[in-house]
């Protein structure tokens, strides 16, 4: 017999209670895995589809001249001059696709008449615009070849629905859909596919603009910009800006989160902890009046604690960190890939017995400072 | 030559409110090798007496010696070990451990020890079957009859091969069949050079005993006339 | 002596276990209600800011937009309506005026600086700031408000001007020093215009209350944004007011993910929390299976001991969950904006209190009746060996 037996006995033989420690050791640290696994993938998440959302960098001619337009306004009476990208521009980009950009939409933008108006068509590859603007929403079908999509406004000055048809230099074209309106400047367009717009707008070899979507702006601006000295080559500031922002906040969120969990949790262990040992002063007034040092009382009680919050902590882990890739579909419509988080488990498990070695020595030494007669009198 | 020898020791009890002299002005010497019963009326202070006697329960005011050893003038830790050494203790209670089994109740004194396993078994077990136990030595204390658990208690006590034993109404929860036994039992230890001090109610106790002091309401008394 | 009066004496003599048990509900209950109200306000403050960030709303005149698309214009009309300052008024009467966050009038103006023809912007630069977080400027900080003498420059005006920060530039007659150079938006109107002070530019063109147009940023967590360009346009006749979708659905999405990470951690700490109340005063209970073993053997009924154990119990999580309700919302009212970094104020929510007290109150009873009747079923002798 060494204090070892005696811890073990007792956890052996006091299930009801080696349970209940165990368990709590168990819960904490599970929950605090099983956050910071949700955290991360929710994060890794957001960052993702904030990424892919809209157009975050843009290729543009370069004119020696500005724009004088603002928010759809332009101010009146003065000439606009055209300025294109050249057809080389887009074989460049599609051939330079490394530094992270995903979509790539290139656009032709030109002036047609219509019943004495002016209107603008705007000719893209309707998958890859989908692809970058969900805000995109066009009740109809998409278009093929001699049809358009009208934006909203267009089609509400001008009575067009899905199926009617728009006579335009002579040909007619059929609306396949109408754009629910966006608020942008996509409601004052009409929209066909790129070659249908070469043809109704007579540029036929070069682009307006392109539009990008890369997983990393910033480096795709650098080498473009290296690549395409005659173009204007930005990221949209405001989308890049705002995801990091976004993800930032969330990381934020997260980190706070989870100091308050474990605040939590390193209360609910220390009172637990703290309650099972007081329970325990008749015991601790038996062995001192035995003789046990209190060195011995304290080594008993942190071999017991110590086993508990081992395995305990470990179990945790284990379960917070499988819970969400086995469940996390069950709730967010998504699957987890399963992280190992080494760095999480060596401090859960670390932290979880230094608190319960912690927790244990101040009530088990002020049990063992009691004199023998005093320590049986406690109930 | 005094084993044990006790000067003007007083105990208050209480709390703030109401406070109790249990023991007033004891002073008692005890030899090596006696045989000593110590009696008197419930709740005249014996527990309290023998629990300082035996290093549990600092007294009030006054010193014990016990082999010239000032018990109270010693730090928690250096009294723990002086207990370990010297004393086995019996509570009248028994105080065994709920989730040891007997064999391992009786060891407990040696957990501390750095003795091989096995012998620590052994001698456990020798004890075990000296109280007439040999063959409970797996039960729980929840599984024994309160005279078992005493036998425990009493096997505990003497398996650190201490000189001093105290036993608080060690045949209180006995028949006398096995009260003799026990009885016997001390006999034998005394006889092997142990000091035993031992807290009794039964008047038939004393046959075996080799002196007899009493005490009433907190003091030592002259022994009463037989009535 | 009655019934209720022995589980009073338990839990006045046992103090220290008393109080360990009280402790126990109480942090359960106080982070329950704590972390709920937090990131209730979080939630709240995430989507304040998403809307802020940029605009949501815009105000046109109804006839007279160009032709342009993604910042290429093509044409423009030959003469444009103008809005003018009343509407800055007549916004602030529709029902829903505090959702308006930001809002941020422009004028458009042109003008020949040496021989180029820039497009000028006239704003009210102390919301476009606070509307355009994104703006990197050079030569000045965003928390300095441009003066009425002062311009800020989009980086192509900057680059084909020759602008540098303090330089001054002549603009119909007048001298302005440039405060500060955008970095590249890559948004053009942003880009290739020039920002001076409303008043300035109404004054410098002689259009005195003039304005073309205003961008506004709508809180939309209490209020949907329909709503508000609904409410908008029955005020405002003669304009065109568009919801912006390209910042809405990102901002939803965004929402969304901040409200589906709250929404589990509410749940799963909920869920501890009613695990460590239940267990902890189901081992408590547990632990006296020896004196309920003692009273059955003296001959309390089943309902003796149940009375005395749910009067302990209740007692417990009663005071344990009101005071950390208490504890909980004080710590979230007084400290959870500056811990969480969030500006929305915390309020007091008294149903979350009587929700998180109900619930630890009844899964206190729950959880002691369990063991005390498991106890008092067993044999008094049986109980009485409990260890
Ligand atoms: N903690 C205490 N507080 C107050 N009085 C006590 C306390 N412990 C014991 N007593 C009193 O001290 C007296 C002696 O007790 P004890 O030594 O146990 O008597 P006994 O002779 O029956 O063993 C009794 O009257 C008892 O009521
Ligand atoms: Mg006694």
């Amino acid at each position: 017999m060494t204090l070892t037996t005696i811890a073990l006995q007792n956890l052996r033989r006091r299930k009801g209670r080696t349970a209940f420690l165990l368990f709590t050791f168990v819960l904490v640290s599970a929950i605090i895995v099983c956050l910071q696994a949700l955290a991360v993938n929710l994060q890794a998440d957001l960052q993702k589809s904030l990424t892919q959302y809209g157009a975050n960098v843009i290729i543009t001619p370069r004119s020696e001249h500005l724009a004088l337009s603002y928010g759809g306004l332009a101010v009146p009476g003065l000439s606009y001059e055209i300025k294109t990208l050249d057809n080389s521009v887009l074989d460049i980009v599609t051939r330079n696709t490394g530094s992270g950009i995903q979509t790539i939409a290139p656009k032709v933008i030109g002036k047609i008449n219509f019943q004495d108006k002016s209107l603008l068509v705007v000719g893209v590859d309707f998958a890859s615009e989908l692809k970058m603007k969900p805000w995109w929403k066009i009740n109809g079908k998409q278009p093929q070849a001699r049809e358009i999509v009208a934006g909203a406004t267009v089609a509400k000055q001008n009575s067009l629905a899905a199926g009617s048809t728009m006579n335009l230099n002579g040909l007619s074209y059929s609306v396949a859909g109408i754009m629910q309106e966006t608020g942008g400047s996509e409601d004052n367009v009409i929209f066909t596919d790129i070659p249908t717009a070469r043809v109704l707008t007579g540029n036929t070899d070069s682009w307006s603009m392109i539009e990008l979507n890369s997983l990393r702006p910033d480096q795709t601006v650098l080498r473009l910009s290296e690549l395409l000295p005659a173009a204007k080559v930005d990221a949209v500031s405001q989308l890049v800006q705002g995801t990091q922002e976004s993800v930032d906040r969330f990381r934020n969120y997260a980190l706070f989160a989870s100091l308050i969990l474990v605040l939590i949790g390193i209360l609910i262990v220390a009172v637990t902890v703290t309650a099972n040992v007081n329970n325990r002063t008749p015991e601790i007034g038996i062995l001192r009046a035995i003789g046990f040092r209190k060195e011995h009382i304290l080594g008993l009680f942190l071999r017991e604690i110590l086993l508990l919050s081992l395995s305990g902590s470990l179990a945790g882990y284990v379960l917070g960190a499988i819970a969400p890739p086995l469940f996390g579909h069950l709730i967010f419509a998504k699957s987890f890939p399963f992280h190992l988080f080494p760095g999480l488990a060596l401090l859960t498990i670390g932290a979880s017995l230094v608190l319960a070695s912690v927790s244990v020595a101040y009530p088990a030494w002020r049990a063992a400072s009691l004199d023998s007669t005093e320590a049986f009198r406690y109930i | 030559m005094s084993l044990i020898k006790v000067a003007n020791v007083n105990k208050i009890l209480g709390n703030s409110d109401a406070t109790v002299e249990v023991l007033k002005g004891i002073n008692l010497k005890v030899d090596e090798g006696e045989f000593l019963a110590l009696m008197g009326p419930s709740g005249s202070g014996k527990s309290t007496l023998l629990s300082i006697l035996g290093g549990l329960n600092p007294p009030s005011g006054g010193t014990v010696l016990i082999d010239d050893i000032d018990v109270y003038s010693l730090s928690q830790e250096r009294r723990a070990d002086f207990r370990h050494e010297y004393i086995g203790f019996v509570f009248q209670q028994y105080h065994l451990i709920p989730y040891l089994t007997a064999l391992e109740n009786v060891m407990l004194p040696l957990a501390i020890n750095a003795l091989p396993s096995k012998q620590k078994k052994e001698m456990a077990h020798d004890v075990l079957k000296k109280v007439g136990l040999g063959d409970k030595c797996t039960r729980l204390p929840n599984q024994l009859s309160g005279g078992e658990q005493n036998r425990v208690a009493i096997a505990r006590s003497i398996i650190n091969e201490p000189s001093l034993i105290f036993a608080d109404e060690p045949t209180g929860s006995l028949d006398s069949k096995t009260a003799t036994e026990l009885l016997e039992l001390f006999q034998t230890l005394n006889r092997n050079g142990l000091t035993i001090i031992m807290v009794t109610h039964n008047k038939d106790n004393l046959d075996w005993v080799s002196r007899t002091i009493f005490i009433r309401d907190g003091r030592l008394i002259d022994p009463p006339k037989v009535a | 002596m009655r019934l209720s009066q022995i589980a009073l004496e338990n839990l006045r003599r046992r103090q220290s276990r008393s109080f360990l048990l009280i402790l126990s509900v109480f942090i359960g209950v106080m982070a329950v209600v704590f972390l709920l109200t937090t990131t209730t306000a979080m939630k709240k403050d995430v989507a304040d800011k998403l809307d802020q960030y940029g605009s949501n709303i815009l105000i046109l005149p109804d006839t007279g937009e160009a032709l342009t698309f993604g910042g290429i214009t093509v044409e423009a009309p030959t003469q444009i309506k103008e809005l003018d300052m009343s509407v800055l008024d007549k916004m602030q009467t529709i029902q829903n005026k505090d959702n308006l966050g930001t809002i941020a009038p422009k004028l458009l103006a042109d003008a020949q600086i040496n021989g180029q023809d820039v497009l000028l912007l006239g704003v009210n630069f102390q919301q476009e700031l606070k509307l355009k977080k994104w703006w990197k400027l050079i030569g000045t900080d965003r928390f300095h408000i441009p003066t009425s003498d002062q311009i800020l420059v989009g980086s192509d005006v900057a680059s084909v001007l020759h602008l540098q920060p303090a330089q001054t530039v002549n603009i119909k007659g007048q001298n302005f020093h440039v405060a500060g150079i955008i970095q590249p938006t890559g948004s053009l109107d942003t880009d290739q215009a020039i920002y001076m002070n409303l008043a300035t530019l109404q004054t410098l063109t002689n259009q005195p209350q003039a304005l073309s147009l205003v961008e506004a940023a709508a809180l939309c967590y209490t209020c949907p944004i329909d709503e508000i360009t609904r409410q908008l346009t029955e005020k405002l006749p003669g304009t065109k007011i568009t919801a912006l979708r390209a910042t809405l659905q990102s901002r939803d999405d965004t929402v969304n993910r901040f409200s589906l990470f709250a929404w589990s951690l509410s749940v799963i700490l909920s869920l501890a929390s009613a695990l460590v109340v239940t267990l902890t005063l189901k081992s408590s209970v547990e632990e006296r299976t020896r004196e309920i073993g003692l009273f059955r053997a003296i001959g309390f009924r089943r309902l003796h001991i149940a009375w005395i154990v749910l009067a302990e119990a209740g007692l417990v999580s009663l005071v344990g969950s009101v005071a950390g309700a208490f504890a909980g919302m004080s710590l979230a009212a007084g400290f959870g904006n500056a811990l969480a970094k969030i500006q929305v104020r915390i309020a007091w929510q008294p149903n979350v209190m009587i929700y998180a007290v109900g619930t630890a109150f009844l899964l206190g009873l729950l959880a002691s009746i369990y063991p005390a009747w498991k106890a008092s079923r067993l044999d008094p002798v049986e109980a009485l060996r409990y260890i």
